[in-house]
């Protein structure tokens, strides 16, 4: 009886696996596959519906969309080196995206192409000899995100624009009840985030001031802001929730979207979380009063994520024209206007939804912004530089000896 | 007489205690069953509060928008393929290991336990160099091979441990009745093995069934190819979170395995009294 | 003739052992001997070309690697107090639990609930009980424990992976525990108890050696577990606060994927690999010395 069942199991498992060695690869010959890899998990419903109207427009196509939200460079790194590299696929832009362009398409002839974005959008594509191997997706900001009705409510009427009046409006909105910071410090890239506003040097720009930091022309403890920086991150203990390391951006996002905090610092990335936490919330972006006057105030904005097309790829046209139509056509402005509710890097007059956004768009228009500095610093930036910041945030280490590790670390390499 | 009752008692008040803890092992379960009916914003508000509304809209949502039945599928496959191949091979290689004294059984052992102790981590990047190599990346055949593969050093490891308890005799005996030797291990060596083997059927079908890395690293590019676990884990990065989706998704592909564990939990000890009666 | 009888008898055993080790060769031992090359190389994990360095990347991590070497103390040190806790916790349940009855069934399948379920929903759980859990029993009982921020202080939050990995995988090692009870002939206790024998005296003179298969399986099934520590790092605590919670597997995968060192990453994993082979060694020979022979 046991051995009738047990060679009937065996016999089972023989077939199944014959059968799946054979029958996976059934596709019909004539149809060609693009495979994509996206980053981003959001948008998603809009993005499926212009993958739906490329492949209506392209009979015989089919699109084949990995999302990887979650540990994306380790997954893409992963397909890239078993030789299944993706026909378009987008990245970090900066020190990451560099690692990739040798498997790029340079599309610095096509004119045609290139001129459809903006200029400064385009800079973030450029490799190391100003040919251009990846296209921008959307801007996007960064800076303090503050309440607007916590403030209101704690009588504040002017944004601090140094360290002493962001100190005086902290306490006015203690004595409000209201948690002046909330910033996710369990978050090493949001600390790491937080800390290039106080290295930015505003007559260098970012690039400008990553290539002093490296250059070892400009040391951190001769930044004029820098010493700020600890300034600063005293007033996010002092003024912070009863365990500041414990706060991640969910919870960071969530009391700010719920006025139980005044501020924090994200960019307008985090837009669709928090509509989804309160979509009433009154919020706006505070450029950084890292300095002594409203001119030195930061507010960082760049395009992050930048796509890249294989320039081995078997349908190069087709992957190039896939590119294009995500970046620049109607439906992919849809996308990223409406979807995700950022500001394309492509020309458009198409209105965005976002408020962050929007609200951005001004300090960019009056050339308020600047480049972001922690995508094009050296290599794994903030996930070394971050500890270092929670540990002072700890007390475990003196602003000096933060000062010396950052040091050493942007001047190893 | 008398020290009969108090040690009951001892044991009465023990039982009462650890199963009160077992509540707390429980509580997730519950978390996660309440949270699962709640919009985003209650969730991270209240995560204590019951829901307001117990509408199954989610799930329904989440059912059609991640094709569960797709999911449900491939996973099904995958676990199903992976169990069956590693209780036909592995409980042979255990056996055999551990009845030959030989220096070949000795490296056998070495190479089929070693990545027990290597961290996945640290060679997953030419595993899947070597997947694409064989032209696996992308299919499913290469998912459950990978999947066997990692799957087999600790059952191998759990059976070999328990094959040293069977007595030798009984194999000698079917010996001298003139059964060979691969008669001999299906009709007396692996029915004794039930007990443990039930073990081994049910933490890999668990390990399978809740697989995230393999499947995302061997066929990640084939969402037709996904299974649950992985396609629910696409929904979170490190600046978004869809825990609207994923927390019926996680319920829903639970229940499989909840069942799956209630069920065997019974063979598990009926197998072991079974075996326990030696000779 | 006697060679002869030989060949048949490799045969049989190719035939028995050999596929086994196939799928272990294809999915771990090659891929991980394959990995080495890399060592000598600088290479970023991605590009066409990588730099020979030689032993570079070893003297780095002997010189010059202090979140290594920080990981390898932090995991060493979770290795013990998880290997304890989790054997001496899980035995405690199984022993109670082992009698097949309606109660301990339930019981048991209560135990193995966070086994089932994926890490990343255990995480938030863990999230939402240790920030607003806590807090609420902190307004009812007024006790300073609850009050700790446990995930924001270095010292703390060691404890808190230590407790949730215990609390997800006691599940595993019960069943273990119970498969291995239950072997135990039933006429042994009894005869034990009739004698006068406490709970205590029977359970270390019959009970303990009699499922010592099984204590070994469980040692080093949790060694291993604790010395391959990354999942609960990965999603819940990412290392932190300041690399308090960084453990090697951890740190090698940051290494290779987000450091972009991948030549320095394998080097690394090789320096561990051989490290926890001799660990590992050491614990087998301990516990199998004292296995009693059937």
């Amino acid at each position: 009886m046991k051995k009738k069942t047990i060679s009937m199991v065996l016999a089972a498992a023989m077939i199944a696996t014959t059968m799946l060695g054979t029958g996976v690869i059934a596709s019909a010959d004539d149809e060609v596959t693009l495979k994509v890899f996206d980053a981003h998990a959001y948008g998603l419903d809009e993005y499926a519906e212009m993958v739906k109207a490329f492949e209506a427009s392209h009979p015989g196509v089919k699109i084949e969309v990995q999302h990887a939200a979650n540990d994306s460079a380790t997954l893409l790194q992963s397909r890239v080196n078993s030789g299944d590299i993706p026909d378009v696929f987008d990245v970090e832009s900066g020190t990451s995206a560099k690692k990739y362009y040798e498997y790029a398409y340079d599309w610095t002839d096509d004119t045609d192409v290139t001129s459809l974005f903006n200029e400064d959008a385009l800079e973030t594509g450029r490799d190391d000899d100003g040919k251009i191997k990846s296209l921008p997706w959307t801007y996007e900001n960064m800076g303090l995100i503050y309440n607007k009705d916590c403030f209101e409510k704690a009588g504040i009427e002017a944004l601090p624009t140094n360290m002493d009046e962001l100190a005086e409006a902290c306490q006015k909105l203690k004595d409000a009840g209201i948690t002046p910071f909330a910033i996710a410090a369990k978050e090493t890239w949001v600390l790491g985030q937080v800390a290039t506003h106080f290295m930015l040097d505003k007559s260098k720009d970012a690039a400008g001031t990553v290539e002093a930091i490296e250059s070892g022309e400009l040391a951190f403890a001769d930044m004029p802001n820098w010493s700020n920086f600890f300034k600063f991150l005293d007033l996010t203990v002092e003024y912070g929730p009863d365990k500041p390391l414990e706060i991640d951006w969910e919870t960071s996002e969530n009391m700010l979207a719920n006025g139980e905090a005044a501020m924090i610092h994200m960019g307008d990335w985090c837009q669709s979380t928090l509509d989804s936490f309160n979509p009433d919330a009154n919020l706006a972006f505070m450029p950084f009063p890292v300095g002594s006057s409203e001119d030195d105030a930061t507010l960082l904005s760049s395009c992050n994520w930048t796509y890249i097309v294989n320039k081995d790829s078997e349908n190069l046209d087709l992957a190039k024209e896939y590119c294009e139509y995500i970046l620049s056509s109607e439906e992919g402005q849809k996308w990223m206007c409406e979807g995700v509710g950022a500001v394309p890097g492509v020309k458009t007059d198409m209105a965005v939804s976002g408020k962050l956004a929007n609200d951005a768009k001004t300090y960019i228009a009056d050339g308020k912004t600047n480049g972001w500095i922690h995508t094009i610093a050296p290599q794994s930036y903030t996930d070394t530089c971050g500890p270092y910041i929670q540990s002072y945030m700890l007390g475990d280490m003196s602003a000096d000896e933060v000062t010396e590790l950052f040091q050493e670390f942007w001047t190893a390499g | 007489m008398n020290k009969k009752p108090k040690n009951l008692r001892q044991v009465n008040a023990l039982t009462i205690i650890i199963f009160l803890c077992s509540i707390f092992w429980l509580m997730p379960l519950v978390l996660i069953f309440i949270n699962s009916f709640k919009p985003y914003n209650d969730m991270i508000q209240d995560f204590l509060a019951l829901p307001k509304s117990w509408s199954l809209a989610m799930y329904i949502e989440t059912w059609t928008k991640f094709k569960f039945p797709m999911l449900i599928g491939n996973t099904l496959l995958y676990t199903f393929c992976t169990v069956i191949m590693i209780v036909l091979m592995a409980p042979m290689a255990a056996y055999k290991l551990a009845r030959t004294k030989s220096r070949l059984s000795k490296v056998c052992f070495v190479l089929i336990i070693m990545p027990m102790m290597v961290p996945f981590q640290s060679y997953m990047i030419t595993l899947t160099r070597l997947v694409a190599n064989v032209n696996l990346t992308g299919k499913r055949m290469g998912n459950i091979l990978v999947n066997i593969g990692l799957c087999m050093p600790l059952a191998v490891y759990m059976i070999h441990g328990f094959v040293k308890n069977v007595p030798i005799e009984l194999e000698e005996c079917a010996c001298i009745d003139g059964a060979g030797k691969i008669r001999t291990y299906f009709s007396i060596v692996l029915p004794l093995l039930t007990p443990i083997l039930t073990t081994v059927v049910v933490l890999d079908t668990l390990a399978t069934w809740n697989d995230i890395i393999t499947n995302q690293l061997i066929v990640g590019g084939n969402a037709s190819a996904m299974n649950i676990q992985n396609a629910l884990y696409m929904q979170f990065s490190a600046q978004t979170a869809d825990w609207e989706h994923a927390l019926p998704g996680i319920v829903m592909s639970m229940i499989p395995s909840l069942i799956f564990f209630i069920t065997m939990q019974k063979h598990i000890v009926g197998g072991i009294t079974a075996g326990a009666v030696k000779g | 003739m006697k060679n002869n009888k030989k060949a048949k008898e490799l045969a049989v055993f190719a035939l028995f052992v050999f596929p086994a080790v196939a799928f272990v060769l294809f999915a771990t031992d090659i891929p991980f001997v394959m990995n080495l090359y890399y060592s000598v190389f600088d290479w970023n994990g991605v590009g066409k070309s990588m730099t020979f360095v030689g032993l570079d990347n070893y003297i780095k991590i002997f010189t010059h690697d202090t979140l290594f070497w920080k990981g390898v103390r932090f995991t060493l040190k979770f290795a013990i107090f998880y290997v304890i806790i989790v054997n001496l916790l899980s035995l405690t349940v199984a022993i109670v639990m082992a009698r097949e009855n309606k109660v301990n069934s339930v019981g048991r399948a209560f135990y193995y609930v966070p086994y089932i379920i994926s890490l990343t929903a255990i995480s938030l759980i863990w999230k939402f009980i240790l920030g607003p859990g806590f807090e609420a029993l902190y307004t009812v009982t007024g006790w300073d424990i609850f009050n700790w921020s446990w995930l924001g202080t270095p010292k703390l939050a060691f404890y808190v992976v230590v407790i949730m990995a215990v609390w997800q995988n006691l599940g595993f090692y019960m069943v273990n525990y119970i498969a291995g009870i239950i072997a135990v002939p039933t006429e042994l206790l009894e005869a034990a108890r009739i004698d006068g024998a406490t709970a205590f005296q029977v359970f270390k003179k019959i009970t303990l050696p009699l499922i010592m298969p099984a204590v070994s399986i469980c040692m080093l099934t949790s060694l291993t577990f604790a010395f391959k520590l990354f999942d609960i790092i990965m999603v819940f605590t990412k290392g932190g606060p300041a690399n308090s919670t960084v453990s090697v597997a951890y740190n090698i995968y940051k290494e290779a994927f987000v450091n972009s060192k991948y030549g320095l990453a394998t080097a690394k994993s090789l320096v561990f690999v051989v490290f926890v082979l001799l660990v590992t060694a050491i614990q087998m020979k301990i516990t199998k010395s004292k296995e009693v022979e059937a």
